[in-house]
């Protein structure tokens, strides 16, 4: 007894974005069920580590040079904030959606990814309020550059998600890099530009800090908010941009390399 | 169609391989179904796994023609803090794609079949685990596949819920094949066609299921006669 094969056949593409976007509503959806206030309280707890980082720092500092010293932060803490927290979800993603791949069709990229939509999401809206805050409190209009930080953000936020599916299949692999990776993202924080501009930097150490692709969309993202911020000649968007393409293409290669182990129990 | 050939699958338990099946062979016509026999641990719903794509096997090949179910009446990939319809809009966007339409009505189908009230509102993980099996066997029949792969579905549920998931199956039966495990025989009667016998790693097939299920009764009774397999 033949029957017609029922189903229509859509593309490999169609279904990635279907799983994608179902992986987004699911995130968002827990999310929102875990906090309270609804979609506002998803918004409170980065928003509220911000606020009392920038109150923090921004005593101990006082103003410096060209930067509003609350943007300056802000920038640094932001985006490594960002950066680090796609890297270590990703590295986790593999035990926290074990039960998803249960459906044929999510596979261990499309977690990583709409994690990384999410993450993203949150900290640009994050970004947003907080410019306005500091816009509203000092009645003056700041950000020079809106392109150049919104690629700031997103080349960032790809080196993440490169570096991110490295790290899933290597914590796969070796289990106890689930230690040591939460661990090597401290002295990263202290070396990324959170607190100083690479421009104040003594000639020689310059080149030791300027290799992190987060120091470079840091320190390119402050010069975003005021042209008279001044970079090195060491920080440079092109350089920024080949990061991202690197850590994609070589995240992306050792991924595919690696999917068929990942997904054997 | 589905053909099997050369399926081995082992587990790393510390350190040292341990074999669950080695070098099946088989072959599934479409429009037959089967019972997939054995006692437990033998190594039915790990095969049922690699069928449907969410385990991979050490070796051998796996060729299908056909749309493969998610083993039903599993509750893996259920979120407990989401509600059931949350959950369900969750799987019927992985599988529906786009189209708001065709999600809603999928979750309305679920909704329906499950019959739970303002509960289907309520965090998953304080179903019951009959209130459970209603939401994961409705959500799989609201998705047309070829073959459905059925691990245990009607073990769990009231008088009720048992009645309506046999109309159900009975149904579907019509337009799809099932590869079905149940410790509930007579279910297995109901619907399958043959059965498939697994027994300390590897498979016997019998074209006659009333044969398969006298041969997998009596291995339950002493699971050492292994002469009864090589025969």
């Amino acid at each position: 007894m033949a029957r017609p094969i029922r189903g229509n056949a859509i593309s490999g593409w169609q279904v990635q974005r279907n799983v994608i976007s179902a992986l987004v509503y699911r995130e968002l959806k827990t999310r929102v069920s875990e906090v309270r206030f609804g979609v506002l309280g998803v918004f409170i707890e980065p928003l509220g580590v911000m606020a009392v980082f920038l109150a923090i720092f921004s005593a101990i500092r006082g103003n410096r040079g060209t930067l509003d010293v609350a943007l300056f932060l802000m920038c640094g803490i932001v985006l490594f904030t960002l950066f680090n927290d796609i890297a270590i979800r990703s590295l986790n993603a593999m035990k926290a959606n074990e039960a998803l791949f249960f459906y044929r069709p999510v596979k261990p990229i499309d977690t990583v990814i709409a994690r990384g939509l999410v993450e993203s999401g949150l900290y640009a809206i994050v970004l947003l309020v907080i410019s306005m805050a500091i816009f509203l409190m000092r009645e003056q209009w700041m950000l020079a550059d809106p392109p150049l930080l919104a690629i700031c953000f997103i080349c960032l936020a790809a080196t993440a998600l490169g570096l991110g599916l490295i790290l899933m299949v290597a914590g796969h692999r070796y289990p106890s890099l689930h230690q040591f990776v939460p661990l090597a993202m401290r002295p990263l924080w202290f070396i990324s530009g959170v607190f100083f501009s690479t421009s104040a930097l003594p000639a020689w150490l310059l080149p030791w800090i300027s290799w992190n692709p987060v120091v470079q969309a840091i320190e390119l993202s402050r010069h975003a908010f005021n042209p008279d911020y001044v970079l090195p000649e060491a920080i440079s968007l092109p350089y920024l941009v080949t990061c991202t393409a690197l850590s994609c293409c070589i995240g992306l290669w050792i991924y595919s390399n690696n999917e068929r182990l990942l997904l054997t129990r | 169609m589905i053909k099997v050939s050369n399926l081995s699958k082992s587990y790393l338990h510390k350190g040292k391989r341990v074999s669950v099946f080695q070098n099946l062979d088989f072959e599934l016509n479409s429009g037959e179904s089967v019972a997939l026999l054995g006692r437990n641990g033998a190594g039915k719903s790990t095969l049922l796994r690699i069928l449907g794509g969410i385990d991979q096997a050490d070796s051998g090949t796996i060729e299908a023609d056909c749309s493969m179910s998610w083993p039903v009446g599993l509750t893996g990939g259920f979120q407990g803090s989401l509600s059931g319809r949350e959950n369900t809009t969750f799987v019927s966007k992985i599988y529906a794609g786009h189209d708001p339409e065709l999600i809603e009505e999928k979750v309305r189908r679920v909704e329906e079949f499950a019959e739970l009230g303002v509960h289907f509102d309520r965090p998953f993980k304080t179903y019951s685990s009959g209130m459970r099996s209603r939401v994961t066997f409705g959500l799989s029949m609201a998705f047309d596949f070829d073959v459905y792969l059925i691990d245990e579905v009607t073990s769990a549920g009231d008088e009720r819920f048992r009645k309506r998931s046999k109309e159900v199956l009975e149904q579907r039966h019509e337009i799809a094949d099932f590869i079905m495990v149940d410790h509930n025989l007579w279910g297995l009667k109901f619907h399958c066609d043959r059965a498939l016998l697994l027994h300390n790693g590897s498979l016997i097939e019998f074209d006659d299921l009333e044969e398969g299920i006298a041969t997998h009764k009596k291995l339950l009774e002493n699971p050492t006669q292994h002469e009864l397999v090589a025969a």
